[in-house]
């Protein structure tokens, strides 16, 4: 008998677990951050609004050089892919602004979510203007975009793109409906709505009027699509009857800024905490700068600063052509005009550049005005607060000097404004025609929205080109300033195919929908 | 937590098996299904022993037959990472304003544990008493319900989805062979060491309605290709594969649409140590191979930029005709002919700094990741007794000079650096070039053993 040698071993590893129950296992709730199934409105919406307005005021430098009010200062090196508007798909300024914006319509989105399920109107209203705000600026840019498909990452991985065109009556469709949820809502069970509202703080009356605004912006917009009616979105908005933001009435995000926790806007082209410019690289552009002056418009004082001391030209305001590359030695940052007015620190504020606490401009009462200039003008039965399309041109024009506090007082602002449009030029006078009409509004706003509303500017100058805005000194791809943007080459890597089914994307032939 | 059995069976010190199990809870899973179970088995036979006409062979002295499977489970999760997190937005809190945003990664609350299951046989045979060594062995490795971070639009909230995305096949063969010694003279002997591992993987499947998933850094799975494939921006190119120009500034287009370029981990894998005996003296000599692989190097965009690139002086700063372009011809769209004549508008740094011209293609920057090393050189000499006074103090003595990384070998078209300098510490290596790195470090040491 052959013996039969075994080895034989068990191992028996781990905790016996027997007594162990579910609830050892349950331990999946992350104690160190909030997660989505324990987040509240409230918490969301002091920053989501706070980044559209920073969005607003600070992410548009590179439209505010091409459309004619910024130049880079000549002893930076060139910045080419602008300045010769050959842009790509990973052009810094669009790629950004595709990620950054989705990222904040993402947070509407969750807190529109949250605020249903808890019934609070107040907030579901405000996620569904802002979110609609917030896709307008999308499409303006870039056309087709995720709309209807996006935030909606279970069901649509690689979100599909909705027509422009398609958008912007749901824009407007969800604007109606967050006006009625917010006029209708119930304040009591809307919890921390006036402190978390940090641009209204809780006002229906002002979201309402916030919502008309951005819709006849919208509804201008589309003014030069064939066959565009828009006779029963006015029917819509004069039933609401809350009106529009009038003189006084911009609507401004504010957290809370403080000195010590300035506002992005100041920092970025304003003043460092010491009081020392930060900005060194955006200068005043001969274009806007010599207009005004030209027409003796005390705001460029107020959008531009006087040549630093130490300078030969001192005390002046000093332009730069765009593009123009060491060209002139002496256009420098420190024999050039900044931008943002003069207020330093500690004066009455004044100019863009308001304060270290200042808010972000989300949408400004004197835009409000010349929407309702343009509507009126062109015989839109709306109902506004202006007996004519001309009152309303006026005021629009005195609101800008208002906000940018010309004279350091309101009526030193209303008396410069008047004096201005006192004079004859068919860049100012008020004309008998609609299509000068319409013209010279747009003269007017491409005056106010300088280093503001540059996006704007962008939208009238593709709708209509009145303004003869100059190109780029440096070698150009194309003799005209681009109509879009290039998207995202994160959309080319990480969701390719609906990306592509847009076709080849030309930034100067590919325009937007209402863009004739 | 975990249960694990284990059992191991021998007969006759020539049949082993060993069977095991493993079943464990995780508590990083979802409560409702956070366990999960693997076996595993492997088999061997001492062939030599077992049959007399092997045991009794004068040439044959060893042979052994081995074959094994396993499975194993892992969760590739951090703590929490099931649901999505909010944290403070920038500045906040303003006072006792309070702003919470959306992070950027999101988790799948389904999460499955991800598997690996291995096949493998193996086949040991040695000749000579040993002195001729040969192992071989394949494998296949079954790898499914990865757990990796999909890049996805930011249309969808997030930039990253953790979910199972991906399945994909390894297989390989490994040779090992040992000349023990190679030969001997003397005094004088030679040992030598080779081996070789051929490794083969692919992309089976991917997450429901995806066909390719990039995983970051120009990497993508795409199924079908290996795991994984890099994927870069190129210039616009007729069906030629010619690079089409701009008929009066000369200048190329980038293509927004990425292109699949070659896979980043290597394919071939050769290694030799050479040790050589003399009297007290030793010297080893070790060297390896790794190829069949591709690297991007992400610095060459930015020695480009700063001119000191060799690009840059290519054309010797002067306008060119870009190399092997075509443009539109005029009369006939959609058709391209030839460019021998249209000089691009600039030579210097106005072409070269131009994002689309040239930094910002990555193409220009893809080369081979081969490399031959002399990866270490050990010289080393025994003091002999005699001269330490036979042991009564210092029983032995020893002193080697060692030389780490003393050189490497790349292909011509690989000027840029060692494709192993890479992203990151963990396996990136031969991914992707860094933006920036610092030269492999090459070290170069003394050492004295004293013992007393």
């Amino acid at each position: 008998m052959k013996y039969k040698k075994f080895l034989f071993c068990v191992l028996l590893a781990g905790t016996l677990g027997s007594s162990c129950k579910k609830e050892f296992f349950d331990i999946n709730q992350n104690p160190n951050q909030a997660v989505s199934s324990n987040i509240t409105p409230d918490l969301i919406l002091p920053n989501a609004l706070t980044v559209t307005g920073q969005r607003i005021t600070t992410s548009f430098a590179w439209l505010n050089r091409w459309l004619g009010y910024w130049a880079p200062s000549a002893s930076w090196a060139p910045a080419v892919e602008e300045n010769s508007y050959n842009i790509s798909t990973s052009f810094a300024p669009s790629f950004n602004m595709w990620a950054n914006v989705y990222n904040n319509l993402f947070d509407y989105d969750q807190m529109e979510q949250k605020a249903k399920a808890s019934g609070q109107q107040f907030y579901e209203g405000i996620a569904k203007i802002m979110k609609s705000l917030n896709f307008q600026i999308l499409v303006d840019q870039f056309g087709n975009i995720p709309y209807s498909k996006a935030n909606d990452i279970k069901n649509n991985l690689l979100p599909a793109y909705d027509k422009a065109e398609d958008i912007y009556p749901k824009l407007i469709t969800e604007i109606t409906a967050g006006i009625n949820l917010i006029v209708n809502a119930d304040p009591s069970k809307n919890i921390k709505i006036s402190s978390a509202d940090i641009m209204f703080h809780g006002d229906p009356v002002l979201w309402a009027k916030f919502g008309n605004t951005l819709k006849l912006r919208l509804l201008i917009h589309q003014t030069q699509v064939p066959g565009f009616n828009p006779a029963a979105e006015i029917a819509i908005i004069n039933a609401d009857g809350h009106g529009f933001l009038n003189a006084g009435q911009s609507a401004e995000t504010n957290p809370g800024y403080i000195a010590s926790k300035p506002n992005a806007y100041w920092t970025n082209w304003g003043y460092a905490q010491n009081g020392d410019k930060n900005n060194t690289y955006d200068r005043a552009n001969n274009f806007a700068l010599n207009l005004m002056k030209n027409l003796n418009d005390e705001r460029y004082k107020y959008f531009y600063r006087a040549v630093r001391a130490g300078s030969p030209v001192a005390g002046q305001y000093v332009g730069i052509d765009y593009a123009l590359i060491n060209a002139l030695p002496t256009l420098t940052e420190n024999n050039t005009s900044d931008i943002g007015g003069n207020t330093p620190t500690g004066t009455t504020p004044n100019g863009l550049l308001k304060s270290p606490t200042m808010s972000d401009w989300v949408i400004t009462s004197y835009e409000s005005i010349f929407l309702q200039a343009e509507a009126l003008a062109r015989g839109w039965a709306v109902n506004t607060s202006y007996a004519s399309a001309q009152a309303a041109y006026n005021e629009g024009v005195k609101e800008s000097f208002r906000w940018l506090n010309v004279g350091l007082s309101a009526s030193a602002a209303n008396t410069f404004a008047t004096t201005y449009l006192a004079q004859a030029d068919a860049r100012i006078t008020w004309p008998a025609t609609q299509a000068a009409q319409i013209n010279v509004i747009l003269w007017q706003k491409y005056f106010a929205f300088n280093g503001n509303n540059a996006l704007e500017t962008w939208t009238d100058y593709r709708r209509i080109p009145a303004v003869n805005i100059p190109l780029s000194t440096a070698p150009r791809v194309a003799n005209a300033i681009p109509v879009r943007m290039q998207y995202s080459q994160d959309e080319y890597n990480y969701n390719a195919t609906n990306v592509l089914a847009q076709g080849t994307i030309n930034q100067f032939t590919s325009t937007i929908f209402w863009d004739r | 937590m975990a249960y694990f059995a284990k059992l191991t069976l021998g007969y006759k010190d020539f049949a082993f098996l060993e069977v095991g199990d493993r079943y464990e809870q995780d508590s990083r899973l979802p409560i409702d299904a956070n366990s999960f179970n693997y076996p595993s088995a492997g088999l061997s036979l001492v062939l030599h022993k077992a049959i007399p006409a092997l045991s009794e062979s004068k040439t044959l002295s060893y042979l052994k037959v081995r074959g094994s499977y396993a499975k194993s489970g892992n969760v590739n999760l951090g703590a929490y990472n099931l649901e999505a997190t909010y944290s403070s937005g920038g500045g906040f809190p303003y006072g006792t304003i309070p702003g919470y945003t959306a992070d950027n990664t999101t988790f799948d609350p389904n999460i499955k544990p991800e598997f690996v299951e291995s096949r493998e046989v193996g086949l040991e045979i040695g000749f000579l008493k040993n002195r001729i060594m040969l192992e071989a062995t394949a494998y296949q490795q079954d790898n499914t319900d990865q757990i990796l971070g999909i890049r996805v639009s930011n249309a969808t909230g997030y930039t990253t989805s953790l979910t199972n995305a991906a399945a994909f096949i390894n297989k390989g063969l490994e040779l090992d062979l040992r000349l023990n010694p190679l030969f001997t003279v003397k005094d004088f002997s030679v040992d030598l060491k080779l081996n070789y591992t051929l490794q083969e993987n692919e992309v089976t499947k991917l997450y429901p309605g995806l066909d390719e998933l990039s995983i970051g850094n120009g990497n993508s799975a795409i199924v079908g290709l290996p795991a994984f494939v890099l994927r870069l921006v190129d210039y616009k190119r007729d069906d030629q594969g010619r690079v089409i120009v701009d008929r009066n500034s000369g200048l190329p287009s980038r293509d927004a649409k990425l292109k699949t370029y070659g896979r980043t981990q290597p394919k071939d894998l050769f290694g030799s140590t050479l040790s050589m005996n003399y009297k007290n003296f030793a010297l080893s000599v070790t060297a390896d191979y790794k190829g069949g692989h591709y690297v991007f190097h992400g610095a060459g965009g930015q020695m480009d930029f700063g001119g000191q690139g060799l690009n840059t002086v290519r054309f010797g700063r002067e306008r060119f005709v870009f190399p092997n372009s075509v443009y539109e011809d005029p009369a006939n769209p959609g058709k391209y002919l030839q460019n021998t004549n249209v000089l691009t508008n600039s030579g210097n740094a106005n072409f070269w700094t131009t994002g689309d011209n040239w930094i910002n293609i990555q193409s220009n920057y893809l080369t081979s990741a081969a490399a031959w090393r002399l990866r270490e050189v050990v010289l080393s000499y025994n003091v002999p007794a005699k001269a330490l006074g036979n042991g009564k103090v210092l029983k032995a003595a020893s002193i080697s000079l060692t030389g780490r990384n003393m050189a490497i070998f790349l292909p011509k078209t690989n000027w840029y650096a060692d494709p192993d300098t890479n992203v990151g510490t963990g396996n990136a290596q031969g991914v992707y070039g860094a933006s920036q790195y610092l030269p492999s470090t090459r070290q170069m040491g003394i050492s004295v053993n004293l013992t007393f």
